[in-house]
């Protein structure tokens, strides 16, 4: 075993690797890390973010009364802060109306980014929504890496007809044109937040079991996996202790990447309608309320700009940072300079 | 190589008789008043709701269901769309050349740029170039296609008064009907600035471009963002090969290593990419097209899985599934082909 | 010729449009045509198509909807106390196809819609004065004789159906058409103006495969959907325009040479779907289209309004041929509800009979702020209604009084709900509304917020469902609480009135309202013609209503009308699909 040991790449720490010094000296790496720390930031802070415009009903939820709103969950002493941060309820995420006008009304000291038309608070909208992108992001990428796991790992460890099985699988969902299978799956199952990440996830995996069970192939054939069994090693101590590491590794790295164009997906089922309810805090909703307010009346095309800039933005920033981040994770991850 | 395409090919009706299983036993989660509701367009309609269950044997079990379309399907009839208001595959004839089209007038420019500036970034790595490029895909793959359509509606459109909003102007759609009503304009392949030159009419061809700039620029600025990043990737790739590095060392001139041997190379996995991408446009851009108003394939698909048309959105995912299979099985090919390391037994 | 083809490229390629033709009309609109054909169309998108390019006996003069234009009839009278309507119809009229258009062809069009009468289709209203069923005669049959009838039964029913048929439509001679109704109809003169009841072409359809007109074959077609005929997308009929195409999408017509009545100005028409507004009003601004849909007052007022070269049409007597409503549901389903909460008065859910009490009613009745509604909805542009009922028709009393916001009222009354002990317990119900409808959805929120302020021991929630989902609550009758429309068939007061307040209407029964004397009015004035007794007892049901407030109705935007301001002679009548027919408007 110890002749094993030296053949395989000795790992060095991290923060000493090549790696890391390579993509500490891309300056985009560093933007895109600050972008999506941003973000994280945004999305743990957001009850304190909107503690001075926090619906009737998410304060109810909360138990906290209007006037002591600000106090308490800006103060992470007090336990209904950590509830809020932790554990919102749900009502939370529904953004709060001021009055019911269909005309957008434009950035005032109360609400710095406007209200949208039906008047939804753009702030409250963008803030909350970073939560549901993260949210929705995070969980669809894991379901769908869980069963791309699941399914590519199978192919790749068993082989043979169970191999042939599971990919005509992954063929038959993988010829299904995606936007329309989520969207009949939505419309039978409900535009519930949850429905609507199983259903993408569902169409998602595929291209990880492939991406798995390629790296599978490619690692088995490896000369030190050959060694191992050469010595001696069982089948499934190789595949669980030398072949699934290393091919699973890149996998990870590159599915979390898509967590920022998961986000482009569900607002597109927003402008098609099978978002999350209206008036659910998501930035592909805050969007779609801008629909028809792009342009403004002649002489003011630009009159109702709040609408639709803000959240174009908030959504192509994150998915910008992600971008970036994953470019520049693989260049660093890229051994030819 | 014979074999392999064979056997791909056999396992074809596998995928579609599995495809259509699932779509038709997903639809049986909604009881028949849900599904009837799809039919029901106003609350006076609402009111007969029974009828209408009754009418269109909404309560059917579902294997009665399925083997009554499967046997019509087998017999060439995928029965009839409600939201084309047509029958499945006389609907999947007039839209395909339509999104077909858009796919051609926007892959191609798309493919050439794209190519053209992935390559650029890569060669001149992390200079001024490089960064723009990079930002500039990014960005344009970041923004949601309907802001970008819209923006480009209201000003190149609306403020600008260039090009067009649907497939004509509407002076022609008047007298194309009213020609092709009277026998003197013939849909030879649907393709309107092919039938435009097919009949004689060049101002058919013209007007149609006009009107195809507009949702082929979107579609070339959001798709061929992602298409340049992986070009540049690739073309990086390539570029640290120890051959690259040896013909440099040997003295070939820059041009001809980048441009005539490491772009080739980088090419490879690009096929596939492109490949699906324009399978993907075939199939129809949902929402460019509904922005544009392009009567695709895109907008019809989105249409019936909104409205539970059953029967469109099991013919369309079945000639999808027809399509994406097919692109699949010909990008392989090519990369065989292109590939000598690829080897399928 | 080189010359001419080169400035054409240039001009095509910069892309200069020039505004459409003074004889061409281009309506760019979100709706799409459901079918052409009229015994099966029944949706706006297609009824707009089918009011121009066919034509039924009697039409509305302009925007009135009580005085009628003779078009394929000349005069008629009614005999036998309201039982048999006779035509007179007119002379020298063609159909598009050439054909001349005479009483065998009325009888056609007519015995059609009683023999096809598909589930979805609008046949039952005229069915159910024909023929006394308003199904069709194999749904008739299932019914009365169960699903597996003897053949026997089922053949001498299906006979009995078919006399009835025919005896009900009968022609004297080339030009006179009599119809025998079951009893004694004041609203058949205007179900007949419905557009779905016109005379179509019978020789042209039948030599094109549709029903023969004779007992032969008319099994075959009971409660057929029409969809896949011929007449769903071919059209012969005697209108001022005639059909050129129908892609499935886009509808293009032109004048009939041949029409019996005045030459319409207009002599091209292209009828587009687009469902992207701003695209629309692009298109609009550009001169690309001369009328566009405009889905909401707020979009009019902020960006359609101050386009230069357009016209908006509106005033404030203008009302829409509809009535909407918020509905308390007496008897909702007790078992499997998800609405109601615990089902309990427990604070946690409603109780089945929560709103059989009248003060629960009324509470809820005082929550509703129609002004609100108005101002911040409709941009103060909106009609109150103070009764399902649209002001335009006969019956509708204006001067009955309206449920506004009072929340002293609202607390008054439910301090005395449920023996007085709901203040005390609490609730939580649910409200749903029809996802996409902004409108629908505001006045559920509404509801919420001033009912949730009175007591925090009231809880709504509002939650917003798919159409399907929402059809099957409805169906079951779950709901507590919804809000739904009703656009009007025809022009008369029964429409609405048995619909919603009768226990045996569509939405009366949906709520469980058993109300005898509601009921006693409403048949009483199904069976007298006198209009003015009619309206009387008209009068009497909103009053019964407002007392009662088994529902209570919310405002509706006050209708406009948007084009290019070249195009005139453009006026508002809510019974037609398009607003004004084609070939009453010109362009300067």
């Amino acid at each position: 075993m110890a002749e094993l040991a030296a053949m395989k790449p000795q790992r060095e720490s991290f923060w000493r690797s090549r790696v890391w010094k390579r993509f500490r000296r891309n300056p985009l790496a560093l933007v895109g890390t600050a972008i999506v720390i941003f973000y994280v930031l945004v999305a743990i802070f957001a009850p304190a973010l909107t503690a001075d415009r926090m619906g009737r009903n998410c304060l109810r939820d909360l138990g906290l009364k209007r006037t002591e709103a600000v106090r308490v969950l800006r103060n992470p002493l007090h336990p209904v802060f950590w509830r809020a941060t932790l554990a919102p309820p749900k009502s939370c995420y529904r953004i709060p109306r001021k009055g019911y006008s269909p005309v957008p009304k434009p950035p005032s000291k109360k609400y710095p980014l406007g209200l949208a038309g039906g008047g939804y608070d753009i702030y409250y909208g963008l803030v909350w929504g970073t939560r549901t992108a993260f949210y929705v992001g995070i969980l669809v990428v894991g379901i769908a890496l869980l069963i791309g796991i699941l399914i590519g790992g199978a192919s790749g460890f068993l082989g043979g007809w169970v191999d042939n099985l599971l990919m005509r699988f992954t063929d038959v969902i993988y010829a299904f044109p995606g936007l329309v299978l989520v969207m009949v799956v939505v419309t039978i199952f409900g535009r519930s937040l949850t429905t609507i990440m199983l259903a993408i996830a569902v169409v998602a995996w595929p291209t990880y079991a492939r991406m798995l069970r390629g790296n599978i192939l490619k690692t088995k054939a490896q000369d030190y996996v050959d060694a191992a069994r050469a010595l001696g090693a069982g089948g499934l101590r190789i595949f669980f202790k030398h072949v699934l590491p290393n091919s699973i590794g890149p996998l990870i790295i590159l599915a979390s990447l898509d967590i920022g164009s998961i986000v482009l997906s569900v607002a597109a089922l927003s402008f098609l309608g099978l978002g999350p309810g209206v008036g659910f805090a998501d930035w592909g909703q805050m969007v779609n309320f801008a629909r028809g307010w792009i342009v403004g009346p002649p002489g003011e095309p630009l009159k109702y700009w709040y609408t639709w800039v803000w959240p174009s933005l908030m959504i192509a920033l994150f998915v910008l940072g992600w971008n970036l981040l994953g470019d520049a994770v693989r260049d660093a991850l890229d051994p030819r300079s | 190589m014979l074999t392999f395409t064979v056997r791909r090919l056999l396992q074809l009706p596998l995928v579609l008789f599995a495809v259509s299983l699932i779509i038709v036993g997903m639809m049986q989660f909604l009881p028949p008043s849900a599904r009837a509701a799809a039919f029901v367009k106003s609350e006076q309609q609402l009111a007969h709701i029974d009828e209408i269950i009754k009418q269109y044997h909404l309560d059917a079990p579902f294997y009665v269901q399925y083997w009554t379309w499967l046997q019509n399907a087998l017999h060439g009839n995928f029965g009839f769309s409600r939201v084309a208001k047509k029958p499945v595959l006389e609907a999947f004839a007039e839209k395909l050349p339509v999104s077909a089209e858009l796919a051609f007038y926007a892959f191609f420019p798309m493919l050439i740029v794209s190519i053209w500036l992935g390559t650029l970034a890569a060669i001149h790595r992390d200079k001024l170039i490089d960064q723009i490029v990079r930002v500039l895909a990014v960005l344009f793959w970041s923004i949601p296609t309907f802001v970008l359509g819209i923006a480009l509606v209201a000003v190149v459109y609306g403020y600008l008064r260039l090009f067009g909003i649907g497939r004509l102007p509407s002076n022609l759609i008047i007298e194309l009907a009213q020609a092709s009503a009277a026998g003197k304009f013939h849909y030879y392949t649907g393709f309107l600035t092919l039938d435009g030159l097919l009949n004689g009419r060049l101002d058919v061809t013209l007007a149609a471009l006009k009107h195809l700039v507009l949702p082929a620029l979107t579609l070339i600025l959001v798709q061929g963002a992602q298409l340049v990043r992986v070009m540049r990737s690739s073309m990086l790739d390539e570029l640290g090969k120890d051959y690259v590095r040896t013909a440099r060392a040997k003295g070939l001139p820059d041009r001809v290593v980048y441009y005539k041997h490491a772009r080739r190379n980088a090419l490879i996995p690009i096929i596939t990419l492109a490949g699906l991408m324009f399978a993907f446009m075939i199939n129809g851009v949902v929402i460019t097209e509904t922005i544009f108003n392009l009567p695709g394939l895109g907008q019809w698909a989105a249409l019936a899985a909104v409205q539970l048309d059953q029967p469109a959105i099991l013919g369309f995912a079945l000639l999808t599934a027809v399509i994406v299979t097919t692109a699949n099985i010909v990008v392989d090919l090519l990369y065989a082909l292109v590939d000598p390391r690829i080897r399928y037994e | 010729m080189k010359k001419g083809l080169l400035a054409g490229i240039l001009i095509g390629a910069l892309g200069l449009a020039l505004a459409t033709p003074k004889d061409t009309f281009v309506h760019m609109t979100f709706g799409e045509v459901d079918t052409l054909d009229p015994a099966q169309a029944y949706d706006t998108a297609s009824n707009y198509i089918i009011e121009n390019v066919y034509e039924t006996l009697y039409g509305y003069k302009k925007d009135s909807l009580t005085q009628y234009e003779p078009l394929l009839a000349t005069s008629y009278e009614i005999k036998d106390g309201g039982k048999t309507y006779v035509f007179r119809l007119r002379k020298g009229v063609k159909f598009h196809s050439g054909n001349p258009m005479t009483c065998k062809d009325a009888e056609y069009s007519f015995e059609r819609v009683l023999v096809t009468n598909p589930g979805d289709s609008w046949g039952w209203f005229l069915a159910e004065s024909l023929v006394g069923y308003d199904v069709n005669a194999k749904a008739a049959a299932e019914e009365k004789l169960g699903k597996d009838a003897d053949p026997a039964k089922l053949k001498a029913f299906l006979d009995d159906y078919w006399k009835k048929i025919d005896n009900s439509v009968e022609c004297e001679g080339l030009y006179t058409l009599r119809f025998n109704l079951v009893k004694p109809d004041p609203t058949f003169f205007a179900k007949l103006l419905y557009a779905g009841a016109a005379i179509v072409d019978s020789k042209w359809a039948i030599a094109h495969g549709e029903w023969s007109g004779t007992k032969k074959d008319w099994e075959a077609w009971i409660g057929k959907d029409l969809r896949q005929g011929y007449l769903h997308n071919h059209m012969s009929g005697t209108g001022a325009y005639k059909l050129v195409k129908w892609d499935g999408k886009d509808v293009v017509a032109e004048a009939f040479d041949g029409y019996w009545g005045k030459k319409p100005k207009i002599k091209k028409i292209l009828v587009q779907v687009v469902n992207e507004e701003p695209t629309r009003i692009e298109a609009l601004k550009r001169g690309d289209a001369d009328r566009i849909a405009v889905t909401s007052r707020a979009v009019l007022e902020s960006q359609v309004r101050s386009i230069p070269g357009v016209k908006v049409w509106e005033d404030k007597n203008w009302a829409p041929a509809a009535a909407g409503a918020v509905f308390f549901n007496q008897a909702p389903a007790a078992k499997d509800n998800p609405y109601l909460g615990s089902g309990k008065l427990d604070g946690k859910g409603v109780p089945p009979e929560f709103f059989k009490d009248e003060h629960v009613r009324k509470a809820f009745a005082y929550a509703i702020d129609q002004d609100a509604i108005i101002d911040e909805l409709y941009l103060g542009k909106g009609v109150k209604l103070t009764m399902a009922l649209p002001p335009s028709f006969l019956g509708y009393d204006p001067n009955l009084p309206i449920y506004t916001y009072d929340p002293d009222k609202m607390e008054a009354h439910f301090k005395k709900a449920l023996g007085g002990k709901l203040w005390t317990t609490g609730f939580e119900i649910t409200i749903l509304y029809n996802e996409g409808n902004r409108v629908r959805q505001t006045i559920a929120e509404m509801f919420k917020a001033n009912i949730e302020e009175i007591n925090p021991k009231f809880k709504v929630n509002v939650q917003g469902v798919q159409w399907p989902d929402f059809i099957r609550a409805v169906s079951k009758r779950q709901l507590p609480v919804f809000i739904l429309g009703w656009g009007a068939d025809y022009a008369d007061p029964d429409n609405f009135i048995y619909t919603f307040y009768h226990s045996r209407g569509y939405y009366g029964s949906k709520i469980g309202l058993k109300d005898q004397e509601m009921d006693r009015l409403i048949e009483e004035a199904r069976t007298i013609t006198d209009a003015n007794k009619r309206a009387e007892l008209y009068h009497q049901v909103g009053k019964h209503a407002y007392e009662t407030a088994p529902l209570v109705p919310y405002p509706l935007p006050s209708p406009f009308i948007v084009t290019r301001d070249n195009v005139t002679g453009v006026y508002y009548n809510p019974m037609l699909s398009g607003t004004f027919l084609w070939k009453d408007i010109e362009k300067k």
